[in-house]
């Protein structure tokens, strides 16, 4: 545990854009908190409760969503670097001199990608909205903006869907994040030409030698949001409960984590495929870091 | 005691090169062993062989284990430093220790501290903002805090000016070496280490030219050292070896007795670096080739 504990704050002095980033989206949206304007007068407005719940529930997920774009980008990049950087400066000799095996280091480095960051950036956005909106609300008090609906069920409702949705994510791209790994691993040189072009041939040889694209829509597939489908989240049901019609009387969120088809998700057997995947992938990039010779 | 070192038949080849040509050596506990010989003769391919990190043919045992199936059951008790430069750039002087202290068992943490407490590194430091020198001490730090059984340095003072150099070997000898550790070092820059040696390993173009403890050498081998006119009948000896300095001729012999030569010259034991340019330039039959 505390090999494992030393082994990721080594990875996060390394790489420091893996929290610097994040710190710097959720400072700008606080900046935004404090100094932005809306199109709204200001004062006292009436607006029906939904149509208020909604525009909060916006708020919501537009503090999460920024987050995780800028996390996929870090990780992106992360992911590419994690295995290759240690052979650019030969460090690797350095590393390897100390009693840590491979198998511990390239998944420890899986650990970040796949957990660590994934989890502080969530926290992290716990705190941004709830930062953002008390900043907000501080300077409605003051008078200066229009007032801002907060709902603790429509946030906790939100944040139960992030939740959900950042977990299948992150699981549904692990093969793709092992896949960086494990060219960060094998490539020479040029680590970001080297994600690209392998899958590139396949599907040029396979579109020319068979005149298909069976590859070409695994990966769309896989890439894409196919993870979404599973959890079955339409506006309706992400807003309100089963037995609740939009903005009826008593209209109410549904509890944090009811409906939105996290156990769908999770029987996806195209998910296990992918995770299987991903294990074959890191499998590989620690033979890889083990045997290759020219260290 | 069993040895630390067991090579047998070693080999190695890189595409066209053969890096490693056969080589057998072993290394006795309490040893301080040079692995001497031109740059590209394969010693860095010898050392990363008996750490594991490169494939080589043969048989070897380091410290009974097979360094490349049980690489990180050894690496508990091998201390390896490569070239000085291996220290990551990003990496702060203080993490460094945590790092080490984090991962290593045998790691005393204090040991480190107090040596780097000797010199001007600070804590906060970044490797970047280290000179190379301060690099070299601050990796030392770091392993020589580490209790092991096997200390092995590849050309560990390359491109560091004579002071630290001179400290390295300094501190190493001061403040590590015991008759419980076991030393082996690459370098081609023999006078450097050749006061520290128990034993020399001459390899060249992939081969041993020569394997022995600084002891023998100094009973099998002979420097003479004799007047110009001379040097006819010292020649008709048959040496390994001559040049001339300073106006006189200076020649190495191998397995004759001094008391055959001393009516010549001027008779003494060839230092290290006399004898490795010997042994490099003779080529003895089936011996080494240049290295590069």
């Amino acid at each position: 545990m505390r090999r494992t504990l030393i082994l990721v704050r080594r990875e996060i002095w390394e790489h420091p854009s893996l929290w610097a980033a994040p710190l710097a989206v959720m400072v700008l949206m606080l900046f935004a908190a404090i100094f932005g304007r809306t199109a709204l007068p200001s004062g006292r407005l009436t607006m029906p409760p939904q149509m208020a719940q909604a525009l909060f529930a916006l708020g919501v997920l537009a503090f999460g969503v920024t987050q995780y774009v800028t996390m996929s980008a870090v990780l992106w990049f992360y992911a590419t670097d994690c295995l290759y950087s240690e052979r650019r400066d030969r460090s690797i000799l350095f590393w390897k001199s100390m009693p840590v095996s491979d198998a511990q280091t390239v998944l420890c480095k899986a650990l970040i990608a796949l957990v660590v960051a994934p989890i502080g950036v969530y926290l992290l956005t716990l705190i941004t909205s709830v930062l953002g909106f008390g900043i907000w609300a501080l300077r409605e008090w003051s008078g200066s903006i229009p007032p801002l609906y907060w709902d603790t069920r429509t946030w906790l409702r939100i944040e139960g869907f992030s939740l959900v949705s950042l977990i299948v994510a992150t699981l549904w791209y692990a093969p793709l994040t092992a896949y960086l790994m494990l060219v960060s691993a094998w490539a020479r040189r040029n680590v970001q030409l080297w994600v690209i072009l392998p899958p590139l041939i396949a599907l040029l040889v396979e579109r020319i030698a068979f005149g298909t694209h069976y590859l070409t829509t695994v990966l769309l597939y896989r890439l894409g949001s196919g993870w979404q489908a599973s959890l079955l989240v339409s506006t309706e049901r992400l807003f309100t409960g089963p037995g609740f019609t939009l903005g009826g009387p008593g209209a109410a969120p549904a509890a944090p984590f009811e409906g939105l088809g996290a156990a769908r998700a999770f029987a996806n057997v195209d998910l296990w495929i992918g995770l299987a995947v991903a294990a074959v992938f890191l499998f590989a990039a620690i033979r890889i870091r083990r045997y290759r010779d020219d260290t | 005691m069993a040895a630390i070192i067991e090579a047998r038949g070693l080999s190695k080849s890189y595409r066209s090169t053969r890096a490693l040509e056969d080589v057998s050596f072993s290394v006795e506990p309490g040893r301080i062993v040079g692995l001497i010989g031109p740059n590209g003769a394969g010693k860095t391919t010898a050392l990363k062989a008996i750490v594991g990190l490169t494939h080589v043919e043969g048989e070897l045992r380091v410290l009974g284990l097979n360094p490349r199936t049980q690489r990180d059951q050894l690496m508990h008790d091998v201390c390896f430093i490569a070239d000085v430069a291996v220290l990551p750039k990003w990496l702060r002087v203080r993490h460094a220790l945590d790092f080490v202290a984090g991962v290593h068992p045998r790691f005393e943490r204090s040991r480190a501290e107090s040596f780097l407490a000797r010199t001007s590194i600070r804590a906060t430091s970044r490797v970047r903002e280290l000179s190379k020198g301060m690099v070299t001490q601050l990796h030392l730090a770091l392993v020589l805090a580490i209790d092991a059984r096997l200390l092995v340095l590849d050309e560990p003072t390359l491109g560091l000016d004579l002071i630290y150099r001179r400290q390295f070997y300094d501190t190493i000898l001061n403040d590590y070496f015991d008759k419980e550790r076991t030393i082996v070092l690459a370098t081609h820059q023999v006078e450097e280490v050749e006061h520290l040696l128990t034993d020399v390993i001459f390899i060249g173009g992939g081969r041993i030219a020569l394997a022995s403890s600084v002891e023998a050498i100094a009973e099998r081998y002979v420097q003479l050292t004799v007047a110009p006119g001379e040097a006819a009948r010292a020649r008709a000896l048959h040496p390994l070896y001559e040049r001339e300095v300073f106006g006189r001729v200076s020649l190495i012999f191998e397995d004759r007795p001094a008391s055959a030569l001393a009516g010549l010259g001027e008779v003494r034991a060839p230092s290290i670096a006399d004898l490795f340019i010997a042994k490099m330039q003779a080529r003895p039959p089936g011996g080494a080739g240049d290295g590069r």
